[in-house]
């Protein structure tokens, strides 16, 4: 019955509005996307649309199978090597606003191209990679109606949901995260911003199909003979390979973000049906010792619990982070970091943080590692030049970063595991732009970025008596390993 | 292949310069299509499948003016809910359950010379054997590199060189056409059209394919305008295929190493109407329905009624059509068709069909397509089929 609804809707506005159809015009993207034409008709609507594309090659290499949750749902292989080297990223239009409203749709793809990207060496995520080898995808990652005034946006579908913190484009590999569901986005008090969404589904960077809040929050029973789910829970909503089969369970988000001259917080929510609740509040305070100088001083706080059924069992963990900040107008930038998350062994995985849905909010979140893991005590420090504003070498951005993450690494530890430390390089260069940008800045036009992380972890623990105790391996790395990533991007 | 012609064609480009890399963006175009789909097919004795459908496509061009060019085109077909065997209507991915289907149906970089363009990548083809289809939402495409040539007066040359095809049902490209498998030579097909005479048309193409089949087409147009509303047209062709390689399967429905088909056409064009007579009889036992991808362009061809199967069919349609005069509505147009098909060989479809449809163009992006076809079958269980398409392009 709702298709017929749906099918007849549809055609009968297609239908409807065909009256004030004008003929085709042969418009070219620059015209296109010209803000002072007059929409007086839904073919004008689409003749003056936006479109956004993205032509992308990406290559990543890890000497290492080490594979974190944020890297592709499928497992590495038995190859010591993970790399991939894919040509794709998206295009996508959306109509001019007619009576304030429009639709959209992206497609996103990723390409095998050059390099190798045999079957042996998946894991990273830049290529599909759920039938077990490293192929081509092509995804309807946005379909959207939206509605927006000055105050007030609403929007309904697929869509990219860049700005709602643990909800987020996490667009480090070919293709973003996009989601599909409704939001409700409020400015009408001024400094306040108001955001509300009901979140059905999520897709991930290099999935085909859309998939429920706690599939995309990749829960599974346990791994490598541990048992990641604690307390009670229905057996039946797992299955044999211990992932998540119950039913598809969607999310509620709410974010509050005020801010004035110098300061800003925000209170963020994300309710998701018989699985969990997370609260997640930041504040951020500008400090101008000189003329030049500008000091920053954040702090943030998250609280994850779970609520209704607890399909993933018991959940009570936090995390905090403190972080210091000093930036001077001519493109210096240098930070000091601390983060600290929770250790409960009566929490899934013994404390660790779910954040699937989008970028992981640890100020020490880095490259390779995250910050989210159990009980992961975290320091880090980094400094970014922006070699244009400098006056050293135009269009160039560096950045150097360092993290010490201190792990539970007892051998009576339900969680433990290896400590280790992380240092990045990364490199930006714009072919449009001279200085004034960062390292993931959105840049119009052609730019390169360089990614370098060198990982090293400690290794001198008793394995076999852990083993010994716990019936199950700890989570092993006992070489060094380097993960670097190239990004060509042309943007339009 | 792709990979390196992509590198060796985008090299330039980018070296060219970022602002004619710009230009080449800026002044690109996008084109695109909404498609609703319902699809119904009923046949005796049989589960009915049905389906909605709603999609369409997304293409961006570079500037084409440009020495050197590129175009990316995306289409989908997602399944709206209240389908039953979905797989049946060939509207979604087959290959994965009938889910919904997005491809990358082209993706090509080109070159622009005096009279010669040559693309590479992923293409949407027109040739007789290997087409896109354009009967559902999503068509076929096809992977490698193909050369227009129109540098000799009234002569037009294509060599396309396919080493990869993608059906209308799959997401993935393979050496796999509609009649069996390519294998690593591919498909290489040659074609000449001679336009130097004085109301005549002529074409050829020879399709190599030496895994699958090799096939011939020969073809010859005669048009005359007798005055500005009445047009006379009449037309024949032949396919012949043969030298079967290790995939060729002779009796394949879609197509084998034993095509012998002869076809012809005449047909009156007035202003509001038009009829033709087609006839065509294979004397191979091969079919040609899909060829080695899309829909086998046989003069002999309805919406689901054709002369193309196999074991020697020979059939009869005639067509009619009939344009209503536009009013503030737009314009209609209604045509029926009647499709008589015997076969000497038993193990061949006698059948006759009989097709409707009804076509209204609310002005040029926007239409609504009602198409019906019943096929009485003398050795099968009869069949009866329908399509609504509404259709809005931008």
């Amino acid at each position: 019955m709702h298709t017929f609804r749906y099918i007849s809707a549809a055609a009968a506005l297609l239908i409807a509005g065909t009256q004030g159809f004008a003929a085709e015009k042969a418009v070219t993207l620059e015209e296109k996307g010209a803000e002072s034409v007059e929409i007086n008709s839904i073919a004008d609507a689409f003749t003056h649309g936006k479109v956004k594309g993205l032509i992308r090659y990406s290559g990543q290499h890890r000497d290492s199978n080490y594979h974190v949750l944020q890297d592709a749902s499928t497992d590495t292989s038995s190859e010591k090597v993970q790399a991939y080297s894919a040509l794709g990223g998206y295009l996508g239009y959306e109509t001019a606003p007619y009576y304030y409203t429009s639709v959209g749709a992206t497609f996103y793809t990723s390409n095998p191209f050059l390099g190798s990207n045999s079957d042996s060496r998946k894991g990273l995520g830049g290529l599909y990679e759920a039938d077990g080898g490293q192929d081509s995808y092509n995804v309807l990652g946005e379909a959207f109606i939206k509605f927006q005034t000055k105050e007030h946006m609403v929007k309904i579908g697929r869509q990219e949901m860049p700005d709602y913190r643990f909800v987020s484009l996490s667009n480090i590999r070919m293709t973003p995260f996009t989601h599909e569901g409704a939001v409700y986005e409020n400015t009408s008090i001024e400094g306040l911003k108001l955001n509300l969404a009901y979140i059905t589904q999520q897709k991930d960077r290099n999935a085909e199909k859309f998939q429920d809040m706690v599939r995309s929050a990749r829960v599974e029973l346990g791994s490598g003979g541990k048992t990641k789910v604690r307390g009670t829970y229905d057996p039946a909503n797992f299955n044999n390979d211990g992932k998540y089969a119950g039913k598809d369970k969607a999310m509620s988000m709410g974010g509050l973000l005020y801010s004035q001259d110098s300061w800003k917080v925000e209170l963020w929510d994300y309710y998701v049906n018989d699985f969990i609740n997370t609260f997640y509040c930041y504040g951020q305070y500008d400090l101008y010792p000189s003329e030049t100088w500008k000091v920053t001083l954040a702090g943030q706080y998250a609280n994850q619990q779970d609520v209704g059924e607890g399909v993933a069992g018991n959940v009570d963990t936090w995390f905090y982070g403190l972080k210091a900040q000093a930036a001077s107008d001519n493109g210096m930038l240098f930070f000091v970091s601390y983060n600290e998350i929770e250790y409960n062994e009566d929490s899934y995985d013994g404390g660790t943080i779910f954040v699937r849905w989008g970028t992981p909010q640890m100020f020490n979140s880095f490259q390779v590692q995250d910050s989210e893991l159990a009980g992961t005590k975290s320091i880090g420090v980094g400094a970014q030049f922006d070699l244009g504003a400098l006056g050293v070498l135009d269009s160039t951005v560096i950045r150097f970063r360092y993290a010490d993450y201190d792990m539970p690494d007892n051998l009576y530890m339900t969680d433990a595991r290896q400590d280790r430390t992380e240092a990045t390089f990364d490199l930006r260069y714009s072919f449009t732009k001279q200085s004034g940008f960062g390292i993931f800045t959105q840049l119009d036009g052609l730019s390169i970025q360089f990614r370098l992380a060198y990982d090293q972890f400690e290794t001198d623990y008793d394995f076999d008596a852990y083993k010994r105790i716990h019936g199950y391996e700890l989570e092993r790395v006992t070489d060094d390993f380097v993960d670097a990533r190239l990004y060509i991007d042309y943007v339009f | 292949m792709l990979r390196y012609a992509g590198v060796l064609i985008t090299l330039p480009l980018l070296l060219a310069g970022e602002s004619s890399f710009d230009d080449a963006f800026r002044n690109g175009t996008v084109h695109g299509e909404f498609k609703l789909f319902y699809y119904a097919i009923d046949k005796d004795q049989e589960a009915d499948p049905h389906a909605f459908a709603a999609g369409g496509h997304l293409k961006l061009s570079t500037d084409t003016r440009q020495p050197l060019f590129a175009a990316v085109r995306f289409h989908t077909s997602q399944p709206v809910g209240g389908n039953s065997f979905p797989e049946k209507t060939a509207l979604f991915n087959n290959d994965k359950g009938a889910e919904a289907l997005n491809v990358n149906s082209e993706a090509y970089l080109g070159w622009n010379g005096k009279h010669r363009v040559l693309k590479v990548g992923n293409l949407m083809l027109n040739t007789p054997m290997m087409n896109d289809d354009t009967t559902r939402i999503v068509p076929w495409s096809y992977q490698g590199a193909a050369y227009t040539g129109e540098a000799l007066p009234d002569t037009k040359v294509q060599l396309n060189y396919i080493s990869k095809i993608r059906s209308h049902t799959s997401d993935s490209y393979k050496k796999e056409s509609a009649s069996g498998g390519i294998g690593e030579r591919g498909v290489t097909m040659l074609g000449i059209h001679y336009k130097g005479f004085e109301h005549l048309a002529l074409e050829s193409y020879y399709y190599y394919a030496p895994d699958l089949y090799s096939t011939f087409i020969a073809q010859m147009d005669y048009k005359l305008l007798l005055d500005e509303e009445n047009l006379f047209c009449a037309s024949i062709q032949y396919f012949k295929s043969g030298n079967g390689g290790k995939y060729a399967q002779s009796d394949n429905r879609n197509g084998g190493d034993d095509i012998d088909l002869i076809a012809a056409k005449i047909g009156y064009f007035a202003e509001e109407w038009m009829v033709s007579l087609n006839y065509s009889r294979n004397y191979g036992i091969s079919g040609i329905v899909k060829g080695y991808g899309g829909l086998a362009k046989v003069f002999t061809t309805s919406m689901i009624a054709n002369g193309r199967g196999n074991y020697g069919p020979q059939t009869w349609m005639v067509k009619t059509r009939y344009d209503f005069p536009m009013t503030k509505w737009g314009e209609s147009e209604i045509a029926f068709t009647y499709t008589h098909t015997r076969a000497d060989d038993t193990r061949g479809d006698d059948f006759d069909a009989y097709y409707a449809h009804w076509k209204h163009r609310f002005n040029t992006d926007t239409s609504l397509y009602l198409r019906y076809e019943a096929l009485d079958h003398h050795n099968k269980s009869d069949a009866r089929y329908l399509r609504l398409i509404t259709s809005y392009r931008f």
